[in-house]
């Protein structure tokens, strides 16, 4: 029992004279990292601005990889729609034929076979003016997109150049002022605040460019209107050329020509 | 022995949660729905102007789907964002 007190009490000076001796060197230790860290800033300046330089090549580089990928998608998806649309339009007008081949058919009088072919000229041309119309809006609202895709490109590089430059700008800053003998606790506070700056800057402006997209509304809504017109003129007619193939076959008539 | 096995499983949960948050922070691609679109059927032939009628119809409301799918085009435009973000992130005054 003696003997254990005894080691407690060497074990305890041991680890006070251990405390006594290592914290002051680790706040000497610490101390000397920062001026080492602040001295090297000058020294450093070439090495971190290439590092940053490399950073910014990359970023940009993924940049333009994904604004192809997104051409490429939009394209593909263009096509796409095209072949889509124009099979259904084949489907559509080969079933047509077989519904006018079936009224020729139907029709037995000079007026039946009259008020099929004025009926037939009349949807024909109907159909065709509501696809150059949809045709037209489409290309319309492809035109605006590529456009609006563009104008956000051009903003977006402007923007990549400017904050290049910018960062460019703080590094040579810093390298003057390790020229010119500035503090360089000051030296390492300018660069930092300098590329703050030019970082804010590029969150700020970007959210200007942002707001570019919300050009495309409008031009989803002209695109809409201008389809739904095509379609209620579509309609209109084809209602009209209905009425009028009724009238000239004599309702009558019609329900059994028909 | 038994550390061990305590430690592998803080492992473990420590390397799922941080798989979860990257799966998390992928960024979002826009995807608008282009399958799944149901396809209309064309009416037998009947000989009759009605049938007609409804058939040209039927061809507008069979095409119109394709021509509201150009609408997403727009937002697939904005699907750089991330990498401008990661552009402007490439720089951090705080790291040295």
């Amino acid at each position: 029992m003696k003997m254990s007190s005894k080691k407690i009490f060497i074990a305890g000076v041991a680890l006070s004279v251990t405390m006594a001796v290592l914290i002051p060197l680790l706040i000497l230790a610490q101390n000397n990292d920062i001026t080492d860290t602040t001295k090297g800033i000058c020294a450093k300046i070439s090495e971190l601005s290439s590092k940053i330089d490399q950073r910014l090549s990359a970023a940009e580089s993924k940049l333009e990889t994904k604004r192809e990928e997104i051409s490429n998608r939009i394209e593909e998806r263009r096509e796409k729609r095209d072949t889509r649309l124009e099979e259904k339009r084949m489907k559509w007008d080969a079933n047509r034929e077989e519904h006018f081949a079936k009224m020729e058919e139907k029709a037995q009088t000079d007026e039946q076979k009259q008020a099929v072919m004025a009926f037939r000229q009349a949807v024909t041309e109907a159909i065709q003016a509501r696809r150059m119309a949809i045709d037209e809006a489409i290309n319309n609202f492809r035109d605006s997109v590529d456009d609006v895709k563009f104008s956000r490109k051009s903003a977006i590089d402007e923007l990549v150049k400017k904050f290049r430059e910018d960062v460019k700008a703080a590094y040579e800053k810093a390298v003057s002022d390790c020229e010119s003998g500035v503090d360089l606790q000051a030296v390492r506070q300018n660069l930092r605040a300098n590329l703050r700056t030019a970082r804010e800057n590029f969150v700020n402006d970007r959210q200007n460019i942002e707001k570019l997209s919300a050009d495309m509304e409008p031009l989803i809504e002209a695109k809409r209107e201008a389809i739904k017109k095509a379609i209620d003129d579509f309609k209109a007619v084809l209602e009209k050329a209905r009425a009028d193939f009724k009238a000239a076959v004599g309702k009558g008539t019609s329900e059994e020509g028909e | 022995m038994i550390f061990i096995i305590v430690a592998l499983i803080i492992v473990a949960v420590v390397c799922i949660f941080a798989y979860s948050l990257v799966l998390k922070e992928k960024p979002s691609v826009i995807t608008p729905a282009v399958e799944g679109i149901k396809e209309i059927t064309p009416p037998p032939a009947t000989g009759n102007v009605d049938d007609l009628t409804d058939a040209l119809i039927k061809e507008v409301a069979d095409t119109e789907p394709i021509l509201t799918e150009e609408d997403s085009d727009a937002a697939i435009i904005n699907n750089d964002s991330q990498e401008i973000s990661d552009f402007g992130q490439s720089v951090n005054e705080n790291e040295f």
